[in-house]
């Protein structure tokens, strides 16, 4: 998706660097050096936890926050020497932040009419707007009248009317309820489509980092661990906090024991993990992500098919039945738990039950141990 | 059981006292009513019968009231004391809510050094006793050499107006989500283009009650004015302190009336401000 984009190095972000005083006295690192390139008709998300650095960054492209040393180019052109109110990119507030004293209509027309836009055109412009969010009609209403769904639309539309060169959404769905958040992700995938221009996306939420993305950039503690496609950031995690942050995760640490035919054995506190990887090598300290959608289950004893050392031999827990599968918590001899998600129809197991979980080798992912560097190429 | 006994028994005490309360609040100010159309001029105390008498005496018009029992010799002195006050509380107003108001933006929106110590300074003026701040500004205004005048009643007053300007206009900034100015310097609106469309109309009511309420106590001040104004500035209140210097006459209590009704007035168009702007 993101190969159509014409300029591949639209937004440049050169070793940012910000820190921030605490009332203790002590400093934090909110932005530890980040380098990263957007591209000009990207969908791109921040995705860490709290504190992890990317509002501040978001804040910093608006315009509501300095940097203490470091570059940004936009298009080419430098800038962090203009004020917010200069600068090409529009942003969409967490809280909507939406004018209470203005109707919707001159809420979307603010900005149009700040730039002096003739009203006839500024009109337009404004109910296109409004239709391309799917709000008809509302022009006359105070934000107060419409819904929380209803607001966050307005507020789209009050940045996208005035044709940004980017747009900047903080955690724009945090507020709204699970279905609307779901149809919102699904409509701003879209309307980014239609506009053709970069949507930086900050959230929390690895799932609808997932879902929109073209690309995730994985924040912690104000440095970059990861930047890439949903299906790399998933499958491909270049480290141990990408796997665990992103969806659910058991991983295996330990040392290779064996290697032969492209395949590793990793003995991992007393069970042994199959890979399939050409660069381990024995002795080497390694950590193994499994996903839970990765196992199939087979009860008492072994069952043809997989090869049988691919398998890890565990006692079930708890099954908990989630819909189309079953969520099934089991604990491995050596004590580590270890999570599986199964077909309902294959689930018909007891807790205390001993049972062996197969996989794929080639399923199995290596997590890089210097994380970090790669990371930082890939952003340079 | 017992507490519903209770309360049987003491809710029409406590709505009694709450009506006495009320009374003793405004009793004095309604008798003061009553008797501004009384028509005994010697007992004030004694009803005689109704009368407008003392209103038309006090704008000049012929009643059968002999000259000796009236205080306002002329009319003329009483309109231009008037004059004066309106004068003095227009521009003390409208200087105090400029200033007021700017005042409380820089404070709630910028960090500067000292800022504490700033916030603390704009509260002095309101506890200060009047009389120190009038004795400190006619020493003020003497060793400058500044005539003592309208001017420098309406710069002592702003001394103390703009800060009851400041404090309702800081509650209201309070209340306000400072990311709807970041929202407007998003969308291209430069810090003036931004105060003037959004920041002043929401914090608009505070503004003018802070008017409002500025404009009354100018009206209504005498301690501070008494001090600063010169002989040819008189006010209302410092013109009515002088008549009762010489004993108290009906006729004051026409004055006190009209002045009751216009501060009624003035309040009244705050309550109505706040009220229709309260979202």
């Amino acid at each position: 998706m993101s190969e159509r984009n014409s300029a591949p190095d639209f937004l440049k972000i050169k070793n940012a660097m910000r820190h921030f005083q605490t009332p203790e006295g002590s400093l934090v690192k909110a932005l530890d050096g980040i380098n990263l390139t957007i591209a000009q008709s990207e969908f791109i998300t921040l995705l860490g936890p709290s504190g992890c650095g990317k509002t501040t960054l978001l804040n910093i492209i608006a315009g509501f926050e300095r940097l203490d040393s470091g570059k940004i180019l936009l298009d080419n052109s430098p800038l962090l020497e203009l004020p917010a109110h200069k600068r090409p990119v529009n942003t969409v507030f967490q809280s909507y932040a939406l004018f209470p004293h203005l109707n919707i209509g001159d809420n979307v027309g603010y900005g149009l009419d700040i730039h002096g836009v003739a009203k006839q055109e500024r009109n337009k412009r404004v109910a296109e707007a409004l239709e391309m969010v799917g709000l008809q009609g509302v022009e006359k209403r105070r934000p107060t009248q419409l819904s929380g769904g209803q607001q966050q639309r307005v507020a789209l539309a009050r940045a996208i009317v005035n044709r940004p060169k980017m747009l900047l959404l903080d955690e724009p769905l945090s507020a709204l309820d699970r279905n609307l958040r779901m149809k919102m992700q699904i409509e701003l995938k879209n309307l980014q489509a239609e506009l053709g221009i970069c949507f930086l996306f900050v959230t929390h939420d690895q799932e609808e980092a997932l879902t929109m993305s073209d690309r995730i950039v994985v924040l912690n503690g104000g440095k970059v661990e990861q930047v890439g496609t949903p299906d790399e950031i998933y499958h491909r995690p270049a480290s141990r906090f990408v796997s665990e942050f992103i969806g659910e995760s058991n991983i295996f640490s330990g040392t290779v024991s064996r290697c032969e035919n492209g395949l590793a054995l990793v003995n991992a506190d007393g069970s042994e993990i199959v890979c399939q990887s050409q660069q381990l090598r024995v002795g080497q300290p390694v950590s193994l992500l499994l996903r839970p959608e990765h196992f199939q289950l087979v009860a008492g004893s072994p069952a043809s098919g997989t090869s049988s050392q691919a398998m890890i031999q565990a006692r079930l827990q708890q099954s908990v039945f989630i819909g189309r599968d079953h969520q099934l918590h089991c604990q491995m001899a050596n004590g580590q738990p270890i999570s599986a998600l199964i077909r309902s129809a294959m689930a018909a197991v007891q807790p205390g039950q001993a049972i062996e979980l197969h996989y794929d080798p080639a399923a199995v992912h290596v997590i890089p141990a210097a994380a970090q560097q790669s990371a930082d190429e890939e952003a340079a | 059981m017992t507490t519903a006994f209770l309360r049987k028994l003491f809710n029409p005490l406590l709505s009694g006292y709450g009506a006495l309360f009320m009374l003793f609040l405004y009793a004095p100010v309604i008798l003061v009513v009553v008797y501004s159309f009384n028509s005994n001029p010697v007992n004030l105390m004694i009803w005689d019968h109704f009368t407008f008498d003392w209103y038309i005496n006090l704008f000049g018009g012929d009643t059968p009231l002999k000259d000796d029992i009236s205080y306002v010799d002329s009319t003329d002195q009483l309109l231009a004391a008037l004059g004066t006050s309106l004068t003095v509380a227009a521009l003390a107003t409208i200087t105090a809510t400029v200033l007021g108001t700017s005042t409380a933006v820089a404070m709630a929106r910028y960090r500067f050094r000292m800022q504490g110590f700033y916030r603390l300074l704009l509260f002095v003026p309101m506890v200060m006793p009047d009389i120190v701040l009038g004795i400190a500004l006619l020493i003020f205004f003497v060793g400058a050499g500044i005539h003592l005048g309208v001017i420098s009643i309406v710069i002592g007053h702003c001394t103390f107006l703009t800060s009851y300007v400041f404090i309702v206009v800081s509650a209201r900034l309070a209340g306000m989500n400072p990311l709807i100015e970041s929202a407007s310097a998003d969308l291209g609106a430069n810090e003036w283009q931004t105060f003037r469309r959004v920041t002043l109309p929401l914090i608009l009511p505070g503004v003018i009650g802070g008017a409002l309420l500025s404009f009354i106590i100018s009206m209504d001040d005498l301690v501070i004015t008494y001090f600063i104004s010169g002989v040819d500035s008189t006010t209302l209140p410092v013109f009515i302190m002088g008549l009762i210097r010489r004993g108290i006459k009906p006729e004051i209590n026409a004055i006190a009336t009209l002045m009751l009704v216009f501060s009624i007035v003035i309040a009244s168009a705050g309550i109505y401000f706040k009220s229709r702007n309260a979202d």
